[in-house]
């Protein structure tokens, strides 16, 4: 079951740029949408797990502080008074931030991360710490805070490693979150949840203040329920940090200008990847989805024809061959002496990439320049790829358990992974969007890669394929 | 199922050399884990990977030290 379409959904699903315009108008307290979240986290949370923190009195008090200013003429935009979460890896100041793990159960940041900072700089409120997989690494099996569910069904994973982020934007339990994607860490929680989740292009959003998973892939992005609260949460973050080398000057561009009031892709032309499309493993719901949005793109505008990405199949194991490896070196003196403190699944990956081979570490960096140059090779010819998220809707939790043979860990593992892997290995950025629910009402994900600093391409034509279709307007019955 | 690229054995000798302390269960799921990822690796073909040079991560922007670089004799 799940509630039908609507154009006047229920507040904790509005829309930001609906609730901000109530909010500068002053017909909507920030105190009123602040306190509507936290009572719905109240009622819902316990049996969806999606957060570690919830941070209710400092809400109130930024939402208070939000009010105040706008009553006084201050509006700083559209994040005003807009209740956001975020994944408990990024670092804030005198609140426990745990990577989801025991290990740092007592971890309190003396400051903020730069993200918190800007954030707080837009005036946004701060909800909460989200639930994840340990340390972003995915496939944990004992959620020492809880086990994420699926709010569409909540016998079926959350994905991860962003899976509170995906399970509170769909449960309406905060109005967008951050997550982080290192090879596919919004984008498989946003798949299975049936939000939009954006990775950005390595360097566009700062990573200072978050606990790393892969210094060379790691990027945060929104996870939200429009397309455009996903440009919109981007600006918010997106910029060169000082403070984060790796940080991109490259200008930040008006993201919403790339959102036009009426969908156009006319002349844009996509590139569908055979190995993700024609893949054995891909299931038949998934790949009908996908292939009709294709269709309702075409119909737009765009064109699209077949592209070959010969080394992808191969993605997964250049992947986890270089971010378990830099994972395993971040984690290596706690591995040497408690490694009782990490989750069974954590550990076991964790110590099968600390004895990898270096020349195996040489052949995946030779692997992952010629993945890359595959991408851009298409690329050059093709606006944008278009591929499924994820081979298969989301399994059940009892099926994805860390232990050997399920979701991941078994050979589905490596089957997803060739479907979120290349863009990482890439630095390019890449948005999931809904496309489609299975019989069963579980929903599917269309992702749409591009090439770096192309978020504008990605946000108009997702933004066309959402507005011709309802649904972003789809919700979990709860 | 044992791994054909990594032996338990091998996966204990390479802890060790590590220093992270394993029992033959880890050990067993860290050859099979990291021989899968071996496997997979190999079947990228050589020939690809023929002129294809490590992607690397960082740039020497550092205009000081590009200038001593520049001075420094080579050898």
């Amino acid at each position: 079951m799940t509630n039908p379409p609507s154009n006047n959904p229920p507040l904790h699903y509005q829309p930001i740029a609906q609730t901000a315009a109530l909010i500068r108008a002053r017909e909507l307290s920030p105190v009123e949408l602040a306190q509507a979240y936290l009572d719905r986290i109240a009622a819902h949370d316990q049996t969806l797990g999606a957060y570690i923190t919830v941070m209710a009195d400092q809400a109130l008090a930024q939402a208070r502080q939000a009010e105040t200013d706008i009553q006084a003429g201050i509006y700083k935009g559209a994040l005003h008074g807009i209740p956001i979460a975020v994944k408990d890896i990024i670092n804030t100041k005198d609140t426990l931030t745990s990577a989801g793990s025991r290990a740092l159960a007592d971890n309190i940041p003396t400051r903020d991360s730069t993200i918190i900072q800007r954030l707080d700089a837009a005036g946004a409120t701060l909800l909460g710490k989200l639930n994840l997989s340990e340390f972003a690494i995915g496939g944990t099996i004992d959620h020492p805070y809880g086990t994420p569910r699926n709010p569409w069904n909540p016998d079926h994973t959350a994905g991860g490693s962003s899976s509170g982020s995906g399970v509170a934007v769909a449960g309406g339990l905060c109005a967008a979150a951050l997550g982080s994607d290192t090879g596919g860490s919004i984008r498989g929680p946003a798949a299975f949840c049936g939000i939009v989740g954006l990775r950005p292009t390595y360097g566009r959003v700062t990573r200072h203040g978050v606990i790393p998973m892969s210094w060379s892939m790691d990027t945060i992005g929104p996870m939200t329920r429009t397309v455009a609260d996903c440009a919109i949460l981007l600006a918010a973050i997106a910029g060169a940090d000082p403070r984060d080398p790796t940080s991109s000057a490259t200008p930040v561009p008006d993201y919403a200008a790339a959102l036009p009031r009426e969908p156009d892709v006319r002349g844009l032309r996509i590139g569908l990847p055979a190995e993700m499309l024609d893949f054995d493993g891909l299931h038949d719901e998934v790949r009908q989805a996908v292939m009709n949005a294709v269709s309702v793109l075409q119909e737009l505008g765009a064109s699209a024809d077949q592209v070959s990405l010969p080394t992808s199949p191969s993605s997964g194991a250049v992947f986890l061959t270089t971010a378990d490896v830099d994972a395993a070196a971040y984690h290596s003196d706690r591995l040497k002496t408690r490694g009782d403190l990490y989750d069974w699944s954590t550990r076991a990956r964790l110590e099968s990439a600390a004895l990898t081979p270096a020349a195996a570490y040489i052949r995946a960096q030779r692997a992952r320049a010629l993945i890359t140059a595959e991408l851009h090779n298409a690329l050059s010819t093709h606006d944008a790829l278009i591929l499924p998220s994820g081979p298969v809707p989301a399994p059940t939790i009892a099926a994805s358990t860390g232990r050997p043979g399920g979701y991941y860990q078994g050979s589905l593992d490596m089957a997803r992974r060739r479907y979120t892997s290349p863009a990482a290995l890439a630095g390019m950025p890449a948005l999931s969007i809904p496309c489609g629910l299975t019989q069963t009402r579980l929903p599917i994900g269309l992702q749409i890669i591009a090439k770096p600093f192309a978020e504008p391409l990605l946000f108009r034509l997702a933004h066309a394929y959402e507005r011709a279709m309802d649904w972003h307007e789809r919700h979990p019955d709860m | 199922m044992p791994s054909t690229y990594l032996t338990k054995q091998q996966a204990l000798q390479l802890a060790q050399i590590a220093g992270i302390p394993m029992d033959d269960q880890r050990a067993e799921l860290a050859a099979a884990r990291l021989g899968a990822a071996l496997q997979a690796l190999d079947q990228i073909p050589a020939e690809s990977l023929a002129n294809a040079e490590p992607a690397l991560t960082f740039a020497p922007t550092d205009p000081a030290q590009d200038a001593a670089n520049q001075d420094a004799p080579n050898d």
